[in-house]
C-alpha cells in the first residue's frame, strides 16, 4: 500500500520522534518535556536537543508558508520535525514550505552561519540582536543559536514544489560525545 | 549535504502526499488529546466522517500505548508505548496509519483475528465481537476487539503490514480508510 512505503520511510528504525503539523505552543511544550526527558539518559545531551529542537520549532511556527488554525484559536505554521538517533550523534531535521522568493535570503543566512567559527557566531548572534523586532522577523537568529549550541555546522536544502514555493530543510547534528561526560 | 540530500524523497513526500499529521514518539494521554484537537481542527468533512476518524485514532493510538514493545518513560515516570501515527488525505479518503514493533507471543492472535476481521461483512463482524467479549480468554481491553471495532466503524478492510525485527519482536503497521 501506498501509504505504508510513505510510513516506511518516515518511520526509519532510528527515529526517535518526528512530527507534521502544526507548529503551536502546545507542540512546543508537549514535545519539548518529552524530548527533554525521553530521548537519553543523558541530561545534558536532552538539554542540547531541546534547545536546538524550541529554536527551530520556533522558525516553523513564526515562518511557514502554510499555517493551520489550532483547537486554541491560534494561527500556527506547518511544518515537520524528525529526531533521529545514529551511533555517535542525533540528527535533528526541520522543514516547513516557504515562499519561494525567500530561498536565496535563507541560503545565504545558513552559508554565512556555516562559514563563522563559534566567536564569529556569537558576535552575528549580537549584531543580529541589535536590529529593530520588525527586521529581527525571518527567524535568522535560531539558527545562529542552534549552530551555537549543536556546536556543528547547518545542513540545509530547498525542494522546487512549484514556481512559488519551496520546501526548506534545515538538520542539526548533535555529538553524543561532546555531552557524554555530564551523564 | 549528502545526509540531508537523503531526506529530499521525505520533504517531496511529506508535501506532496497530503500528510496532515504524523507522529512518532510515546503516545500518552496528553499526546493522543493534542492529536485529537488537531484532527478536530481540520476537519474539512462531514460530521460522520470525523466521528469515524476519531473513534478509529482512539482505539489505535490506545493500542500503541499499551501493547507497543517499544516503551519509554516520561518525565512524570510513567512508561508508555511508543509509536506512530499518520493521518494522510486523499480525494476520496482520509487514511489512519500506526505503528509500533510488537512482543511476537501478541502478534499471533492479532493476525489470526485480523484475518477473520477481513473475511467477514459487517452484521458477521458485528456477532463476531460479540463472541470475542464473550471469550473468557480474551482480556477486555484486548487489542484484538480494539481492531475489530476498527473495522466495523471504518466499513474498510484493515491493511496490514508486518515485518519481523529479531527473533522475539516484529513491526506491525496497521493502515486504515475512511471514506469522505
Amino acid at each position: 500500500m501506498h501509504s505504508q512505503s510513505l510510513f516506511t520511510r518516515m518511520t526509519g528504525k532510528n527515529v526517535l520522534m518526528s512530527f507534521t503539523g502544526p507548529f503551536d505552543t502546545e507542540v512546543l511544550s508537549i514535545f519539548g518535556k518529552n524530548i527533554e526527558h525521553s530521548i537519553s539518559q543523558n541530561k545534558k545531551l536532552n538539554k542540547t536537543i531541546f534547545k536546538v529542537f524550541i529554536e527551530l520549532a520556533q522558525n516553523v511556527s513564526y515562518y511557514s508558508l502554510k499555517k493551520e488554525l489550532t483547537k486554541k484559536g491560534e494561527k500556527a505554521g506547518v511544518g515537520t520535525f524528525i529526531i533521529q538517533d545514529f551511533n555517535d550523534h542525533y540528527y535533528f531535521i526541520l522543514g516547513n514550505p516557504i515562499d519561494e522568493k525567500h530561498e536565496a535570503i535563507l541560503r545565504d543566512k545558513c552559508s554565512r552561519i556555516n562559514s563563522y567559527d563559534r566567536d564569529g557566531l556569537r558576535a552575528y548572534k549580537r549584531e543580529l540582536r541589535k536590529l529593530p523586532a520588525g527586521e529581527r522577523g525571518t527567524g535568522n537568529i535560531g539558527l545562529v543559536q542552534a549552530a551555537l549550541v549543536s556546536r556543528n555546522p547547518l545542513d540545509y536544502t530547498f525542494i522546487e514544489i512549484n514556481e512559488n514555493q519551496a520546501f526548506y530543510i534545515v538538520a542539526v547534528k548533535i555529538n553524543k560525545q561532546q555531552n557524554e561526560h555530564d551523564k | 549535504m549528502n545526509t540531508i540530500n537523503k531526506k529530499l524523497s521525505l520533504g517531496q513526500s511529506l508535501f506532496s502526499e497530503e500528510i496532515r499529521i504524523s507522529y512518532k514518539g510515546p503516545v500518552d494521554g496528553k499526546i493522543i488529546t493534542f492529536l485529537a484537537d488537531y484532527i478536530y481542527v481540520i476537519n474539512e468533512l462531514s460530521e460522520k466522517a470525523t466521528r469515524k476518524i476519531f473513534k478509529i485514532f482512539f482505539e489505535l493510538a490506545e493500542n500503541i500505548s499499551k501493547y507497543s514493545a517499544d516503551k519509554i518513560k516520561l518525565k512524570n515516570g510513567k512508561e508508555v508505548g511508543s509509536g506512530t501515527i499518520i493521518l494522510k488525505e486523499t480525494v476520496k479518503n482520509f487514511i489512519l496509519v500506526t505503528g509500533n514493533p510488537i512482543k511476537n507471543s501478541d502478534l499471533i492472535p492479532v493476525m489470526e483475528n485480523s484475518k477473520n476481521i477481513n473475511n467477514l461483512g459487517h452484521d458477521e463482524l458485528r456477532e463476531y465481537k460479540r463472541e470475542v467479549r464473550k471469550d473468557n480468554t480474551v482480556k477486555k481491553d484486548s487489542p484484538n476487539i480494539g481492531l475489530i471495532a476498527v473495522a466495523l466503524t471504518s466499513g474498510n478492510p484493515l491493511d496490514i503490514e508486518i515485518n519481523p525485527i529479531d527473533e522475539e519482536t516484529s513491526y506491525f503497521s496497521l493502515a486504515v480508510k475512511v471514506d469522505k
